[in-house]
């Protein structure tokens, strides 16, 4: 049971809880060479991770990894999101990029599947049943990334006529690289909310353009997140 | 569609809702190909409207534009407070695999060293506001992408050459570059960037057959979208 209000003897209500910079995640799953349309926050832990095509590994059941979701679809009724970014990271699931001469193995992703899907996708955080206008929306090269890994590579390459190449957002993955929104954005109690991820690729890319590698994107939804105080 | 513009209230007032973001960026493509062309308008076109200088006049997508409305001109229920306008290069196409020599050539969608500074050198950025006065001009170069893929590439051993990608300036979010005073525009007034090259075309302009540079332009800034 969670404390939320307390009312005090001459009736004044005072409202407690507890407002923490925690920031929300999901992860989606699509296969290599299709035009991903998934939303993330739409399951909890337990649940299968959403995939589209035929993902290695095939059906998932997600892990705390995967998502801190806490109710599908939408926000508890005794939480409040304030939301002022939205970042990635991603990860392969199966080897690709320019085979067998340049390639990334999984699970990192290529950097020219990364420079594809900047082109090619986009993000829209959407708040409220049956809405259509999102509250965010952008392409997804212009979603900044905060976490990921750093590479230092040598010299050398990972065998005879082989070379390593492998794509993270502009900057490199950092804090100071998450784009932040002036204006936050508000999501309520008990509120529907979901992040589509959509690929809007125009079709004569289609022969010349698509990703070689199955990819993992867990969105990160930045902001203030508040619960109850107990 | 209904559409919530004002509250009239019982004592008179009026009150006109708005729904300001700073979480979408108003964005609009270009695709530059080889040859002669006067002007390219970003903008010019809403969802849905052909992109210009794409082969065949391609219908617009999402990852194109998300301008409403007729195009040229920013929706009668929208304001737009911008400060900062950045642009990204991707290459799109047919990949030539027969490079001229001493032509580095990027595997798409990247776009080459060489081709990029031509487009940087060749291309200026014309912002109009209710088609009277001009509110950039300048080199595509002045505008960083603060977009990109960040690279790690290790010693390259692709048959006997290497490759150089490059980006339209910084790739960091903090790469882009801020108005000094931002530019307002107001619901109905005329919105177009002209991308115009200053010799005619964009000189020395290295792509396969109905190859293109796609340039996609953003405003960042407050955005007034309606209500409902």
């Amino acid at each position: 049971m969670a404390i939320e209000k307390i009312r005090m003897p001459d009736g004044t209500e005072i409202i407690v809880d507890e407002w923490i910079a925690m920031p929300r995640y999901s992860t989606i799953e699509w296969a290599a060479g299709i035009d991903v349309n998934l939303r993330a926050f739409t399951y909890v832990v337990g649940a299968n991770v959403p995939q589209q095509g035929a993902v290695p590994g095939g059906v998932r059941v997600s892990t705390q990894t995967d998502t801190n979701q806490t109710t599908r679809t939408r926000l508890n009724r005794d939480q409040a999101f304030l939301a002022y970014s939205l970042t990635f990271e991603a990860f392969s699931l199966s080897t690709g990029g320019l085979a067998p001469q340049v390639n990334a193995p999984a699970p990192a992703v290529s950097a020219n599947n990364f420079r594809r899907m900047q082109r090619d996708l986009v993000l829209s955080l959407v708040i409220g049943a049956n809405i259509q206008k999102p509250q965010a929306r952008m392409p997804f090269s212009w979603a900044g990334q905060g976490p990921g890994a750093k590479l230092y590579a040598s010299t050398g390459t990972l065998g005879v006529n082989q070379a390593l190449s492998v794509g993270s957002a502009g900057g490199g993955p950092s804090p100071k690289n998450q784009r932040s929104w002036r204006l936050p954005v508000y999501i309520a109690p008990d509120r529907v909310f979901y992040v589509e991820t959509k690929s809007h690729r125009a079709p004569r890319d289609a022969s010349t353009g698509t990703l070689d590698q199955a990819i993992r994107l867990r969105l990160y939804i930045d902001g203030l997140n508040r619960r109850p105080l107990a | 569609m209904a559409q919530l513009i004002k509250i009239r209230m019982p004592n008179g007032n009026v009150y006109t809702p708005g729904d300001w973001t700073a979480a979408q960026p108003l964005y609009s493509t270009v695709e530059i190909g080889t040859g002669a062309f006067p002007i390219l308008t970003a903008y010019s076109y809403a969802l849905g409207g052909a992109v210009p200088g794409s082969p065949g006049q391609r219908q617009s997508t999402l990852a194109d534009t998300n301008l409403d409305g007729e195009g040229a001109r920013l929706p009668e229920n929208e304001e737009l407070l911008a400060y900062a306008l950045a642009i990204e290069a991707f290459m799109v196409g047919p990949q030539t695999d027969q490079p001229p020599p001493g032509e580095y050539v990027s595997q798409l969608p990247m776009v080459s060293m060489q081709n990029m500074l031509r487009i940087q050198r060749d291309l200026l950025v014309i912002t109009k506001i209710a088609a009277v006065k001009e509110y950039t001009h300048a080199p595509m170069s002045w505008f960083p992408a603060s977009t990109g893929t960040h690279e790690t590439n290790s010693v390259a051993l692709f048959d006997t050459r290497g490759f150089v990608d490059a980006n339209n300036g910084g790739d960091s979010v903090s790469d882009i570059r801020e108005f000094a005073s931002p530019l307002y525009v107001k619901g109905g007034e005329t919105l177009t960037v002209d991308v115009r090259p200053g010799p005619g075309q964009v000189n020395g302009l290295s792509l396969g057959p109905g190859s293109r540079i796609r340039l996609r332009f953003y405003f960042e800034g407050y955005r007034k979208l309606p209500v409902a």
